[in-house]
């Protein structure tokens, strides 16, 4: 499956594959409006790691044999069978966060929406050609691919 | 090929996508002693609350079992397991012919004997049936004794309370929740469930139960404490599901069934998943990974199951608590880590041994918990990074670079 692959050395630390992951997942699809009306700082569902003068986006490994599937006790947190993305069925999830326990990658954060849990993490922008942290990154240091790209 | 699955819990719902993964035309047969489709059985409190709706409640949607070609027998039990005729008595007097079979029977409330105690005057919470017996009788301003603050006790605490039940738990260890927290931790969430209004006797047991006035129930303690309810709860633990395996020749049960590593349990073409294995926490992330393991097996995989360090993350009242590995470990054997604010209630805590992560607690600050999984589980030394693992930008850059490259290329 194609997936979203870090370069480190092209990685500017400009942090707008988070800006533009916040946005993707508005409701307003707006950066003005996402920021100032829907209240969605910090519900990045990539996170930029910085160790400078390294930096590096981590978001979701679609893994193979995803820990956060296994772990759900709703249910709730599914691998596409079709597509290979794994995603939360958010209206499903109770917020216990066992898949924050779950992850070995650290890419799912405690989250909430309305005042129900929502775990933060990556679904591919599953609706879309591209996922919006890609198409953002300004040095392609995030790339979508079938592959690691090497780093 | 015949797979019949005993049980239709997570384990046996994993199987069968890890069957599908190998085998899609095999006839697969999933017997269930309750009346429902798989859920996640810690589900229970939270439908208790009233936060998941029964709609809600199932693991899978309805077409799963459509979809992975699942014939269901609910409401049927499994008596009896003849291996050499490789068939599977239930409880109608018919038989299911089997070239693979999965135990996945899950466990069952552990109730000590106690005097006075009879099934019409308490309730145990492990199944969707518990919760509806209860939510029948958890009316606002009703007072319930919990026995036992372990995780179920906890989660039923939590879902009582939220029906404004009045909650008192009874725990016999010197703490709650023992196997995971520790005195200190321990101490932080008992003040923090006592400023919610919860009774919290420790070091005590019940000893006796008596019939009161007004359906109310006469609870005596081992401390010579009385306390009156309404509710009685026993949450002191589960016993595995093992008497279809009882007496069969190349069996080993040691409580649970003892499992090869390919999930194997000594007979041809039998496995096992979840809470009835022996040495298993019966915790759901272990049950599901073990299914699936044993259902690619059963259909010609031949992997092992590398057992995981327990893990648990558990939330009630708004805590959120999170305890891997050896969570609890005190003393001078440990490198302990530590970041404690209790006026915000959180405790990070970080057991090394060796200069490896052997165990981690981690109270309403959860963030990346699953990185100390995985250093837990993979036995990475952590001596090069140890002075970020509780600093507020540790992650996957934190690591030495080869095994941080290795995970962002995957």
């Amino acid at each position: 499956m194609k997936k979203v692959y870090a370069r480190p050395a092209y990685c500017m630390n400009c942090h707008l594959c988070e800006v533009n992951c916040i946005v993707a997942h508005s409701q307003s699809h707006d950066l003005f409006r996402a920021y100032k009306r829907e209240n969605l700082r910090d519900t990045n569902r990539v996170l930029v790691e910085e160790r400078l003068p390294l930096s590096v986006a981590v978001q979701c490994r679609h893994c193979d044999d995803p820990a956060c599937v296994a772990g759900c006790i709703a249910g709730a947190m599914i691998k596409d069978p079709a597509t290979g993305i794994v995603y939360c069925q958010e209206e499903k999830c109770v917020g216990c966060w066992t898949c924050i326990a779950s992850c070995p990658f650290g890419a799912i954060r405690p989250g909430e929406k309305n005042g129900r849990p929502v775990p933060y993490k990556c679904d591919l922008c599953r609706e879309e050609d591209e996922p919006a942290c890609v198409a953002s990154c300004p040095n392609r240091a995030l790339v979508f691919a079938e592959r690691g790209v090497g780093a | 090929m015949n797979y019949v699955l005993i049980g239709n819990s997570v384990a046996a719902v994993n199987a069968v996508t890890g069957i599908r993964e190998c085998d899609r035309e095999g006839n697969i047969t999933i017997v269930s002693a309750e009346n429902y489709y798989a859920y996640g059985r810690p589900l229970i409190s939270y439908w208790l609350e009233g936060r998941v709706q029964d709609e809600e409640m199932p693991y899978r949607p309805a077409s799963f079992y459509d979809r992975y070609k699942v014939h269901v027998l609910l409401g049927r039990r499994a008596v009896k397991v003849d291996p050499r005729a490789a068939e599977v008595y239930l409880d109608d007097g018919t038989s299911l012919p089997y070239d693979r079979l999965l135990i996945a029977t899950g466990g069952r409330p552990f109730v000590p004997p106690i005097n006075g105690l009879t099934p019409d005057n308490y309730f145990t919470f492990i199944n969707y049936d518990d919760a509806r017996r209860l939510e029948a009788v958890a009316q606002p301003g009703r007072e319930a004794v919990i026995l036992g603050a372990g995780p179920t006790g906890l989660k039923a605490m939590e879902s009582l309370a939220r029906r404004d039940v009045h909650v008192t738990l009874v725990e016999l260890a010197d703490r709650i929740w023992a196997p995971a927290l520790d005195p200190e931790a321990a101490d932080l969430v008992a003040s923090f469930l006592e400023a919610k209004g919860i009774n919290i006797y420790l070091h005590d047991t019940l000893t006796s139960v008596a019939q009161g006035d007004n359906d109310r129930l006469n609870l005596s303690l081992k401390s010579s404490r009385q306390l009156a309810a309404n509710i009685l709860v026993v949450a002191i633990g589960v016993r595995p599901n093992v008497e279809l395996l009882q007496d069969l020749p190349g069996v080993t049960l040691n409580r649970g069934v003892v499992v090869g590593p390919d999930l194997n349990v000594g007979l041809p073409g039998v496995y096992a998943a979840g809470d009835v294995v022996a040495g298993n926490p019966p915790l759901l992330p272990h049950a599901a990974l073990q299914g699936k393991i044993a259902g690619r097996n059963m259909a010609g995989a031949r992997e092992t199951y590398r057992p995981l360090a327990p893990y648990n993350a558990l939330g009630f009242l708004g805590l959120h608590i999170i305890s891997l590995g050896n969570s609890a470990a005190t003393g001078d054997s440990y490198e302990i880590l530590k970041e404690v604010d209790p006026a915000a209630s959180v405790y990070r805590k970080l057991v090394l041994q060796d200069n490896r992560l052997v165990g981690g607690l981690l109270i309403n600050k959860i963030d990346r918990a699953g990185l100390y999984r995985y250093l837990i589980d993979e036995g990475i030394a952590v001596t090069p990074f140890k002075e970020q693992l509780l600093q507020s930008d540790f992650g996957l850059l934190s690591f030495p670079e080869t095994i941080w490259q290795q995970q962002l290329a995957k």
